[in-house]
């Protein structure tokens, strides 16, 4: 599975069609990466990969790497 | 402090940067959302840039006595942030349905009140930190100092009661903000009791305060006081008026409440859904308390395409 899907996300919740994700890609990277777009993020991202995120797992995701791990870990077999 | 510094980068992202040199323990949170939360870094500055640095002072006071050690304060902020997350969580949810999730107050408690690891780990330091960082409950606090506790300070007798103490924020206020106040606190959870007793006795407060673990509704106590405090407690009960209507028994004639409501604010243990400050203005009136002044207060601006907004409403009562 392309990292393409994921970065479509990205694109739709912050509204840019040109933001591009690595794995070192962080809340301040992003404009308008806030609490409630990450909350919005998790949502996106559990509707389509069809998984379910933890609290604390929401809370651990310090980078965009540590959210492919996750996503790897619920069997989704994303690379980039 | 400096003014605010807004960095933008390549990515057009702002990075705020306000001097906490003079309140280290608040320094110390930020850096830990920094390093553990990025989508929370710029919380505290946000805050103390919209209320000033007398916000920092305060917070760093209450993360200096109550969290001095960093594993500590690591627990409590990282707990802040699984409470605002789970807060968050549920607000996009009620977005769509309008409604609290249907739960009864006996599930609540089982689930919040009386699990240790969740209250101590999560519910009491989320709800300590949100005082200083959710600016309508920043703005519930200036009220109550600027307003109730003025009253408090005219009276010749002090003797409040806090009913639902939580973490005992508001009875060290009332504590604090007067040296002749003196306090019962009343709460049906042993954590909240065990945190209030340690929050009072960090500020060297505990001569003039006591805890009482009970359910104010089923053995409401029989002395009635000049002072009452009773702060978001109403949205946690199924039967709000049975539970002013016992607050109003043990609020001496002529004497003084503060009582306040949090209205749209989806939480784990929020089960009765206040849409606007007149309900809760309608249920103290039911219970028998004359409303004598109001302040509410949004959590935040509208967002785009929202529907709803956290709010606080606070009452001063007699």
């Amino acid at each position: 599975m392309s990292i393409d899907r994921l970065r479509d996300v990205f694109r739709e919740v912050f509204e840019d069609p040109s933001l591009e994700i690595s794995p070192a890609t962080t809340a301040l990277d992003v404009a308008n990466w806030d609490s409630f777009n990450h909350i919005n993020l998790v949502i996106a991202i559990e509707t389509e990969f069809n998984v379910k995120f933890k609290t604390k797992e929401i809370k651990d995701m310090a980078h965009v790497g540590d959210l492919v791990t996750m996503l790897r870990a619920k069997g989704c077999a994303i690379d980039w | 402090m400096r003014a605010v510094q807004a960095a933008c980068g390549r990515t057009g992202a702002q990075q705020m940067t306000i001097d906490l040199s003079a309140t280290p323990h608040v320094a110390r949170a930020e850096q830990i959302l920094r390093d553990e939360v990025p989508f929370m870094a710029n919380k505290i500055s946000e805050v103390v840039e919209t209320f000033g640095p007398e916000l920092a002072r305060r917070m760093d006071e209450t993360l200096a006595a109550l969290f001095p050690e960093q594993a500590q304060l690591e627990r409590a902020v990282l707990g802040y942030a699984e409470f605002a997350i789970d807060a968050l969580r549920l607000h996009a949810v009620f977005e769509t349905t309008g409604a609290y999730q249907a739960k009864t107050y006996a599930e609540a408690a089982r689930e919040v009140y009386h699990s240790r690891d969740y209250m101590t780990d999560l519910y009491l330091p989320g709800i300590l930190l949100s005082h200083f960082l959710w600016p309508h409950h920043y703005r519930q606090r200036e009220f109550f100092e600027a307003i109730f506790m003025a009253e408090v300070r005219r009276s010749n007798d002090k003797r409040f009661y806090d009913v639902g103490v939580g973490t005992g924020y508001f009875s060290r206020l009332m504590l604090q903000g007067d040296a002749e106040t003196r306090g019962v606190g009343i709460d049906i959870s042993e954590t909240a009791a065990e945190f209030t007793g340690r929050h009072v006795a960090a500020f060297g407060l505990a001569g003039r305060y006591r805890m009482e673990l009970r359910d104010a509704i089923e053995r409401t106590p029989e002395e009635a006081r000049p002072f009452l405090l009773s702060v978001e407690v109403l949205e946690h009960l199924e039967d709000p008026i049975a539970f002013l209507r016992a607050l109003r028994c043990i609020l001496q004639k002529g004497g003084k409440g503060f009582i306040t409501a949090a209205l749209n604010a989806p939480n784990a243990d929020h089960i009765y859904l206040y849409r606007t400050p007149l309900e809760v203005a309608g249920q103290l009136t039911s219970a028998g308390f004359h409303v004598e002044q109001y302040q509410s207060a949004f959590a935040y601006a509208p967002r785009k395409n929202a529907r709803f907004v956290p709010e606080i409403a606070a009452f001063i009562v007699t």
